[in-house]
């Protein structure tokens, strides 16, 4: 068994967002133009993704891959994801828990 | 469990078309994608459609099942050592079931091209599922990943290798971690590729887990509600003292800072009170309900009444 330090990943360039995805660079920066990501930094050498930008990358780049979902679907499909995992947690406030 | 009847599984016969398995498997994975349905039980249902889906559209693999009732390689492979943190194994593999989908907006999957040119192919993506206590707590967790290998006969073969995985304490739900030099070693002497790790926060019992947050119910007596009370409270962190207050409603929420997650900065708990009554079953119990009925002159009905 081997035991080796780790790094978390809070931040991360296009480049390693490539590899953690797995994917050609064109593809998040096509994310990028749809509104999917939302880099800090001005050019795409400086882009820093975040957290929830890591996420969403992850999530977005799956969705093309196992659905065949184009940029604008994933754009569409994410934004309803989210806007439904809000009001299902407020459904859960709202009840009491019982859902 | 997983169905091994791969025409059960996509829920078509024996007699359907190549492209109505293709509309069932379509119209499943799409149902059962765990990024659109969260729980473990979506993300096996996936990986079923998807072994289901290998076997049938594949018309040497589909006739060995059906004269042999069973495929070449019954055994499914969890590996995601290609395609990134991907749910199904096939991913990016020739023979992708969306291929003509990505050609036809003009791009791929991971190229299997790349990948042999060494852009990607030494980095291994693996999703892990922890508890929120070990999340709270932190824990070292050991994953088996599938190494390939070429035997003595030259076959290639998928060998187990074992990587001890430190969760940090106070990781957010989605986390990525990063094991330098844990990946594939694509070619002997070459350097291996990194390990990337999603964490993934398994749903708890107790706990809804909201961002940073967490969310309670707390079941309470009426007369703990009436008067107030203190508590020990478990929580993932630690025991943590509650005070009630009186006259406490239903649903009222108390909001405990800092006990949510331990992210920077750390999430609240939310407990949100429910009364619960007693059954009134012994004719002590009625009397006593009876003796309250006409202690308080109590109508929790005037908006409605008028």
């Amino acid at each position: 068994m081997t035991n080796g330090e780790h790094e978390i990943l809070n931040t991360l360039s296009v480049t390693d967002l490539c590899r953690v995805c797995c994917v050609d660079r064109t593809i998040i920066v096509s994310l990028v133009e749809f509104g999917v990501l939302t880099p800090a930094g001005r050019s795409e050498a400086d882009w820093q993704f975040d957290q929830t930008g890591i996420q969403r990358a992850v999530r977005a780049c799956r969705l093309e891959r196992d659905l065949g979902i184009n940029t604008a679907g994933i754009a569409l499909v994410l934004d309803l994801l989210e806007e439904r995992s809000r009001l299902l947690s407020q459904i859960q406030m709202l009840s009491g828990g019982d859902s | 469990m997983s169905e091994r009847d791969p025409y059960k599984t996509l829920g078509v016969s024996r007699t359907s078309s190549d492209s109505e398995i293709k509309r069932a498997y379509r119209k499943l994975a799409r149902e059962f994608h765990p990024d659109v349905n969260p729980g473990a039980e979506a993300e096996q249902r996936f990986k079923d459609i998807n072994d289901a889906y290998d076997v049938l559209k594949d018309p040497e693999k589909k006739a060995e099942f059906d004269s042999a009732g069973r495929p070449r390689n019954a055994s499914s492979q969890s590996g995601d050592w290609v395609g990134g943190f991907a749910f199904s194994d096939h991913a990016g593999r020739q023979g992708d079931p969306f291929a003509d989908i990505f050609e036809a907006f003009g791009r791929r999957g991971p190229d299997p091209a790349a990948q042999r040119q060494g852009m990607f192919t030494a980095d291994q993506h693996v999703r892990l599922g922890i508890s929120l206590e070990e999340a709270v707590r932190g824990a070292t967790r050991e994953i088996v990943l599938q190494q390939p290998s070429i035997d003595a006969n030259g076959n290639v073969v998928l060998q187990d290798r074992r990587v001890a995985v430190a969760v940090p304490k106070g990781v957010a739900p989605g986390q990525f971690l990063r094991l330098p030099g844990q990946g594939l070693l694509a070619q002997e002497g070459g350097r291996p590729g990194d390990l990337f790790i999603e964490l993934v926060l398994e749903p708890h019992p107790v706990f809804r887990i909201h961002g940073s947050d967490l969310l309670m119910d707390l079941p309470v007596t009426p007369w703990e509600a009436a008067l107030g009370t203190k508590l020990v409270l478990p929580t993932p962190g630690g025991s943590v003292n509650l005070k009630v207050p009186a006259n406490a409603k239903s649903g009222q929420k108390l909001r405990l800072k800092r006990r949510g997650l331990p992210t920077s900065p750390p999430g609240h708990l939310y407990v949100v009170l429910q009364i619960v009554n007693p059954e009134a079953t012994s004719p002590e119990a009625k009397d006593f309900f009876e003796k309250m009925a006409g202690a308080f002159d109590f109508d929790p009905r005037t908006h409605i009444n008028r």
